[in-house]
């Protein structure tokens, strides 16, 4: 299997480090699935890595930000392609498992309804040591 | 500025004026009470929307690049917050990695409204009524919020 080649049914994560971003419920806001200012959402695939492996990436990423890591959000990659986003391997160094989605309308209302429907199937997950 | 917390739960005198005056008491108390809980939801959703501009005004708040929130996204949202009519519920705020404010108005999470307020003036929707039904436009804003908007950030509130 080619690992650049990312399938349907693999799940991406999406680290979120900013509180606002989550609702009191727990449920994500469209705004952690937002693009712009850049062309592409980064996130890190699942396929290959364990579960601590996901989140040591998100940890990692927080420290290169300095911000807290709050908590992910699980999204498919076929769902995605069906908002006609595209999903592609995008490594960079010490993450061989990053990922960009990209292919984002560049109106910011047509960004804003595909943020709304990712965030609205995104399982999300908190850190172990999370309160 | 004059506060009214007291109920007024009857009156002292007898008669029809006395039982008319009671229920005129009676009814300025609940516009009272009616009124502090709005001021208070207002009051709420202001500090929230500052605290979210102040938050998010320096450059990379999110530590990837964010752009900073502008002054006039945040007075446009202040100005919206202000044209919102009395029946309209307060939304949440929050902020956008390009310096827009949000406001969203949420039920469950495919049934929501989220307005973002551009620093160049106007304002970006899109909303959400359950997987099959979305909505999503740009459109003017100056002193008053569309009919379209209203209409649909009120069937979130009412969404069973």
């Amino acid at each position: 299997m080619d690992s650049a080649v990312i399938a349907d049914d693999e799940f991406l994560a999406r680290y979120v480090f900013s509180q606002s971003h989550v609702r009191a419920d727990n449920t994500l806001r469209p705004d952690a699935f937002m693009p712009s200012p850049h062309v592409e959402l980064s996130v890190n695939r699942h396929a290959g890595c364990s579960d601590e492996q996901i989140w040591d990436f998100g940890k990692d990423i927080g420290v290169q930000r300095n911000k807290q890591l709050v908590c992910r959000g699980d999204i498919q990659t076929g769902y995605c392609r069906a908002l006609n986003l595209e999903v592609c391997h995008a490594p960079v160094p010490g993450n061989p498992f990053h990922a960009n989605i990209t292919c984002w309308p560049v109106e910011k209302h047509a960004q804003k309804i595909i943020a709304v429907q990712i965030a609205a199937n995104a399982v999300v997950q908190y850190p172990e040591n999370s309160v | 500025m004059t506060v009214m917390t007291g109920s007024f739960s009857g009156t002292a005198g007898f008669g029809p004026l006395a039982e008319q005056i009671g229920d005129s008491l009676k009814s300025l108390s609940a516009c009272v009470r009616e009124s502090q809980y709005i001021n208070g939801a207002r009051m709420r959703a202001e500090q929230e929307l500052q605290d979210q501009f102040l938050d998010c005004i320096q450059p990379d708040w999110d530590g990837h690049g964010a752009l900073p929130v502008s002054s006039n996204s945040y007075e446009s949202a202040r100005q919206f917050l202000d044209a919102l009519p009395q029946d309209i519920c307060m939304p949440a705020f929050s902020a956008e990695p390009d310096g827009c404010l949000t406001a969203e108005w949420y039920k469950k999470p495919d049934v929501i409204v989220s307005i973002s307020f551009p620093a160049d003036g106007g304002i970006e929707y899109a909303a959400m009524f359950g997987k099959s039904m979305v909505r999503h436009g740009r459109e003017p804003f100056s002193a008053n919020v569309s009919g379209g908007l209203l209409e649909m950030i009120r069937k979130v509130q009412s969404f069973g």
